[in-house]
């Protein structure tokens, strides 16, 4: 079922809607009005199920609710629980659309262990996938929000999720971030891209949620052999290039960027030398989109 | 000294002039530049290393500079991936 066809305000206050993301599903409990919007809006392609009425085992129960803490005792702020338990600070209340998408990857990223976890964006074309690890303000939402409006498949704007046993990436296509200048970039760039609500003045500075591409919701359960490990960085009038990086430094990085590679041990080791080994890697600095999203649509897929 | 024993297991991987080491023991990953693959192949395909040995091979081999061999040797060292065991 579609959340459309759906009464997703009565199902987030009582038992929960159950949204399936990749091969996760996350169990939503909240009576905010701007969650139920949000959601409604970032979330329409997505399978969802009232979780009373098709009890199911799902992977992550969420709260996000309304609380008084002091000193803030008279601020309205939202906190976002999993499992009953809070892992975060309270943030103003304003921000719980922007509070409920941090959390939900944070569930993935601090839980999981069943895949190899690397921060980064994943997209597909013909095919295979693209890793682009990165820090925050590399740059990696904004090239990534261009990429999957230009025919790439998003498979994540966040979480590469490495199958322990195939080497794939399994897909976890959530809606993509978008922070400050960026979302105007995006705004005008590509007019037909739905936006969920702006969260103004959070600690990232203004942030806003896409809706990922349908045909990627779609395609959530097809996993995909990684082509290329490219890490972006966006500098202002920087000269668009493409530069071969090192094997041996890309798996460093990759390490570095990983939530669990330590977790896995010897595993973590040996999926990063595999795919490594087989990917092409470089380092990516830009400036113009345009020229961007030529450069990728250039890359050649493995023989 | 001529003899080291190798602590835990060692998993790695070599492109171009660079490797990757990975100790099992400590879960420590290291990026190693400009050791040449054959004594990172010798070094940690069995238990024990023999320096004197060696470099005797290299010596009439391919040519690797005892110097090479020395610095690799305490770079491992460094690391925890290597001890001394005999002088």
């Amino acid at each position: 079922m579609k959340i459309n066809d759906f009464d997703i305000a009565t199902s987030l206050n009582t038992s929960g809607l159950v949204i399936k993301i990749g091969f996760f599903k996350y169990n939503i409990l909240s009576k905010l009005k701007s969650l139920e919007e949000s959601i409604a809006t970032l979330y329409c392609d997505y399978e969802i199920s009232d979780y009373e009425a098709n009890f199911e085992l799902v992977d992550f129960h969420v709260i996000v609710k309304e609380v008084r803490t002091f000193p803030a005792v008279l601020k309205k702020q939202a906190q976002f629980f999993l499992d009953s338990t809070a892992p975060f600070n309270p943030l103003p209340l304003q921000h719980a659309p922007a509070i409920i998408e941090w959390g939900m990857n944070w569930c993935v990223s601090s839980q999981v262990n069943t895949h190899l976890i690397i921060h980064a964006a994943v997209i597909e074309k013909n095919g295979f996938v693209a890793i682009m690890p990165a820090p925050p303000g590399a740059g990696k939402s904004t090239l990534t929000a261009s990429l999957i409006q230009e025919g790439w498949r998003l498979l994540s704007d966040e979480l590469a999720l490495i199958d322990l046993e195939t080497y794939q990436v399994a897909p976890f296509p959530r809606p993509v971030s978008l922070k400050n200048e960026s979302i105007n970039v995006i705004k005008n760039r590509y007019p037909n891209v739905v936006f969920g609500p702006v969260s103004s003045d959070t600690s990232k500075g203004n942030v806003c949620h896409i809706r990922p591409p349908t045909l990627s919701v779609k395609e959530q359960h097809v996993n995909c052999p990684v082509a290329w490990i490219i890490f972006p960085k966006y500098e202002k009038d920087a000269e668009t290039e493409l530069a071969p990086f090192g094997k041996a430094q890309t798996l460093i990085s990759v390490a570095e960027n990983s939530f669990n590679y330590s977790v896995l041990g010897r595993m973590g080791f040996d999926i990063l030398k595999y795919i490594i080994d087989k990917a092409d890697c470089y380092q990516f600095k830009y400036s113009n989109l345009d020229e961007a999203v030529k450069l990728f649509s250039e890359l050649e897929s493995p023989k | 000294m001529t003899l080291y024993q190798v602590i835990g297991e060692v998993s790695y991987v070599t492109w171009d002039s660079c490797s990757v080491i990975y100790s099992v023991e400590s879960g420590n990953t290291y990026l190693i530049e400009n050791v040449p693959k054959i004594i990172i192949e010798e070094c940690f395909s069995s238990r024990f290393f023999d320096e004197i040995a060696f470099s005797n091979q290299m010596a009439t081999s391919i040519n690797i500079d005892s110097t090479v061999i020395r610095n690799s040797l305490n770079s491992f060292i460094k690391m925890d991936l290597l001890e001394e065991v005999e002088n």
